[in-house]
Parts: C-alpha cells; sequence; structure tokens
C-alpha cells in the first residue's frame, strides 16, 4: 500500500477550525494556538518522532476541542452573543427571501405567462422548480450552512449584505402587476392550486426537518428520517401529511379528491410503517392518523352540518383508514422483501 | 474546573494556584503561551498534567484583570507569538497572593503539627 501523505499545515487547520465551530475562539486565539501548535510540533520532531506523530502528541496534549471550546467561551462571551444575532439575523432573512422569491418569482412567472399559450404548464412548472429546490436544501444543506458559517464568522459583512439583500428588495414593493384575468384561469385550476400549495408546505417541511435533524451526522436520508420515530415526531408528521392531504380539495370532485387523499395517507403510512417492530406499529400508525382523524371527523362533520345534507366526511374519514392501511401493507412487504433480498 | 490537575492530586487547589504560578513566571520576564506551559512541567517536575490549550483562557482571564498585558510580536526564528508581560497591577497583586499562600501554608504547617501551638506566632 502506498503511504499516506500527511498534510501539517492541513491538519493544524482542521482541528483548530472544529473548535472554531463550536464558538467562542476569536482570530487572536486562533492564531495562538497555531502558533503553539507549530512549536510544539517542532520540539517533538526534535525528539525524533514523525510529523504526524508529533501532531497527534501535540493536539492531545492541547486538549479536546469540546473543552477547549468550552473554556473560550467563558472568557469571550461577547464573540458567543455576537454569534447568536449573526445567526438570529440571517434565519430572518433567510425566512422573508424564500418567501419573497417564492411569491416574487412566481408573479414574475404568471406576468410571462400571462399571453402565452403554456400558461399553466410554465406556472405549474415553477411551482415545481420550487418545490424540487426546497427539498434539495435538505439534501445539501449542510455544504449550504458549513458554507454560511464559514461566511459569518470569516466575513461578517458578506453575511449583512446577503441579510440585507432580499428585505431591502421587499420594501420595494410588488415588482409586477399580474392581470387578474390571468389570476382567475391559473386558480380555477387543481394542478395548479396543488403545486402552489405544496410549494408553501414544502418550505415548511423542510424547516421543521432540519430542525429534527439537528442530531444527525452526515446527509439525511429515508431510513435516518424514519428508523428512530419518537411519538411528536410521528404527531408532527402525521400534521404535515393532513394539511399535504388537505391540499387534494382544490380538486372539487369529491370522489378524485378523497381518492388523492387517501394517496397521501397511504404514502405517509408507507414512511412511517418500514422501520417499527411489531410491537411499536399499531401505536406508530395510530399517532400517526391522529390529527387526520380529529380534524376530518370534528371539522369535517362541522362543515358538513354547514353546506347543508352532505357526507364528504365519511369519504375522506374511509381514505384515511384504507390509505393507512394499504401504505402498511405496502410497506411491510416490501420491508420483508428487503430482508430476503438482504439474507 | 478542568484546567490543569497533579497526578493523583487536587484539581481545584492547582486550579486555583495556576494564577500566581503563572505570574511568577512572567516576574522573571516576557513570555509565551507554550514557554509558560514549558516553565511549568519543568518546575513541578513532571508532576503537572496539563490540558495545555486551557491556559490560554486563563491568561485571558488575568489580561482582562489588568495584571499581564499580551501583543504579538516576531520570534527570532520568524514564528508570530503572542507575549505576556507582568503589570505593575499583576506584580501587586503576586504579592499579595504570595502572602496569602504563606499565611495559609504556616496555618497548615501548624494545625499538621499539634505540638506546635496555632498561637505560638502570635506571640
Amino acid at each position: 500500500m502506498e503511504p499516506r501523505h500527511f498534510d501539517l499545515q492541513r491538519s493544524v487547520m482542521m482541528y483548530i477550525q472544529a473548535i472554531r465551530q463550536k464558538g467562542g475562539l476569536g482570530d487572536s486565539d486562533a492564531a495562538e494556538l497555531e502558533s503553539h501548535l507549530a512549536d510544539a510540533v517542532e520540539d517533538l520532531r526534535n525528539s525524533g518522532l514523525s510529523e504526524e506523530e508529533a501532531f497527534l502528541v501535540a493536539t492531545r496534549r492541547l486538549g479536546q476541542t469540546d473543552e477547549l471550546s468550552l473554556e473560550y467561551q467563558k472568557v469571550n462571551p461577547v464573540l458567543v452573543t455576537e454569534r447568536i444575532w449573526a445567526y438570529m439575523l440571517l434565519g430572518f432573512s433567510l425566512l422573508t427571501s424564500l418567501q419573497w422569491l417564492y411569491t416574487g418569482g412566481s408573479q414574475l412567472v404568471m406576468q410571462y405567462a400571462a399571453h402565452h399559450p403554456g400558461q399553466l404548464f410554465l406556472c405549474i412548472a415553477f411551482n415545481l422548480l420550487v418545490c424540487a429546490f426546497v427539498w434539495s436544501v435538505l439534501i445539501w444543506g449542510r455544504r449550504f450552512s458549513a458554507w454560511l458559517q464559514r461566511t459569518t464568522e470569516r466575513r461578517p459583512w458578506l453575511t449583512i449584505l446577503l441579510s440585507l439583500g432580499p428585505v431591502a428588495i421587499m420594501f420595494r414593493g410588488p415588482m409586477v402587476r399580474v392581470p387578474g384575468s390571468s389570476y382567475e384561469i391559473l386558480y380555477a385550476n387543481g394542478f395548479f392550486l396543488f403545486t402552489h400549495y405544496l410549494g408553501i408546505v414544502s418550505m415548511a417541511v423542510v424547516l421543521l426537518l432540519s430542525v429534527f435533524s439537528i442530531s444527525f451526522p452526515g446527509r439525511l436520508t429515508f431510513r435516518g428520517l424514519f428508523s428512530r420515530l419518537t411519538a411528536p415526531y410521528i404527531v408532527l408528521f402525521g400534521f404535515v401529511i393532513e394539511i399535504v392531504a388537505a391540499m387534494t380539495r382544490v380538486w372539487g370532485d369529491i370522489p378524485t379528491a378523497s381518492v388523492l387523499f387517501g394517496c397521501v395517507y397511504a404514502t405517509g403510512a408507507f414512511c412511517v410503517a418500514c422501520y417499527p417492530g411489531r410491537g411499536q406499529l399499531l401505536r406508530a400508525l395510530l399517532l400517526y392518523a391522529l390529527s387526520g382523524l380529529v380534524a376530518e371527523t370534528w371539522a369535517g362533520t362541522l362543515a358538513d352540518q354547514a353546506r347543508g345534507h352532505t357526507h364528504y366526511t365519511v369519504y375522506f374519514v374511509l381514505a384515511i383508514v384504507v390509505g393507512t392501511v394499504m401504505g402498511t401493507v405496502a410497506a411491510r412487504a416490501t420491508g420483508r422483501f428487503r430482508e430476503v433480498a438482504a439474507a | 474546573m478542568y484546567i490543569y490537575f497533579m497526578k493523583d492530586g487536587n484539581k481545584e487547589l492547582v486550579a486555583v494556584s495556576l494564577t500566581p504560578m503563572i505570574l511568577m513566571i512572567l516576574r522573571q520576564g516576557k513570555s509565551y503561551g507554550y514557554e509558560i506551559i514549558q516553565q511549568l512541567k519543568e518546575k513541578s517536575g513532571g508532576k503537572l498534567e496539563v490540558a495545555e490549550g486551557t491556559l490560554y483562557p486563563v491568561l485571558k482571564k488575568m489580561e482582562e484583570k489588568g495584571w499581564i498585558t499580551a501583543a504579538w510580536s516576531t520570534a527570532d526564528n520568524g514564528r508570530e507569538r503572542r507575549y505576556y508581560t507582568l503589570t505593575k497591577k499583576g506584580g501587586e497583586n503576586l504579592e499579595t497572593q504570595v502572602a496569602q499562600w504563606n499565611s495559609f501554608h504556616q496555618i497548615i504547617q501548624r494545625l499538621w503539627n499539634p505540638g506546635i501551638s496555632i498561637f505560638s506566632g502570635l506571640l
């Protein structure tokens, strides 16, 4: 095997960066630790160690990154507070800019498409593109947040500019005017409305998932998301599924809407039912369908009464039950298939 | 407090005595972190086990209190180092601390050897 080349400069930078990321370390502190490591490595090399061995001993003597960061945070509280403010500003501006990009962007597309034969298609494609972008944030988000963190700590002015940009544009007011008739055509279409709502819900879901995924190391995977289900997580997931399922009502035709409604519930149930053991499965499914069953029976019945003699609730409650059962059966069947394939 | 500990010794006691020890080293002339640690190790005859990196936050605290000042300068080998110097206030504080340590030491000695009266020093 070819010997691995050891890059001292890079290893020193990575060690210091690890402390810096945990907070509390200023530029001068980082330079001081770097200088310390250089002295220590030089001394250890003079006593006969290789560069890599010297680095390992020197960092071991310097201390663990967690403990060093904690000690530095005690003496640099201002640095920690500044970080909190910088991230709060960043979070606010990211949320506003996402919302602005969505509404501003869709208005631009609508205006462009207003006199275009493929108006509907263009607008739906834009909505789907937004959804894809939002979900890609979840997949590539860690790289993006690592970049944001580096930028905030090394070039705070860039973060400030980035943060203020969307806010400044927001204050300019609406950019384009879309003809009223164009709106009417779009909002009468089920596909457009569904994809439109899907974009908004996706943003909320991605935000929630990024909070829940804080303790997950590495990239998010299907297994990572659904193999360790806690009760609040299932209930929240059920709530999100209920919202997405409720969006299928944009199709005025109730039988079609309830079939789609059931499909959404089946997809959700598939996710929930994939990993729990036999004893946990029923509890997980009940928690999952809880928000939907409560919302549909309570609010649905009230709406039915208000409308007069409709019985839409029956369709939707049935869709929840059938969808959940079908999704579960599919998950368990493919689970057995996976076991056989693995064996 | 996690900072320094003596082998099989009392962590807190060593943490408390660390400040006067650093001040004493700086009393001999300006120095930088790595050198201070080497001196501490040498003078303790290897009895001090050191998590070296945590010395720097202690130095920062002492700097805030005005006991020492710090300045970057280039060493003979071309390396940038942060040199610490004892201030007048730090020197005075060291004298007070040493006096306190000596008093404690005397009290402990007398208590440890009860044959000698605790009041003998006062008479």
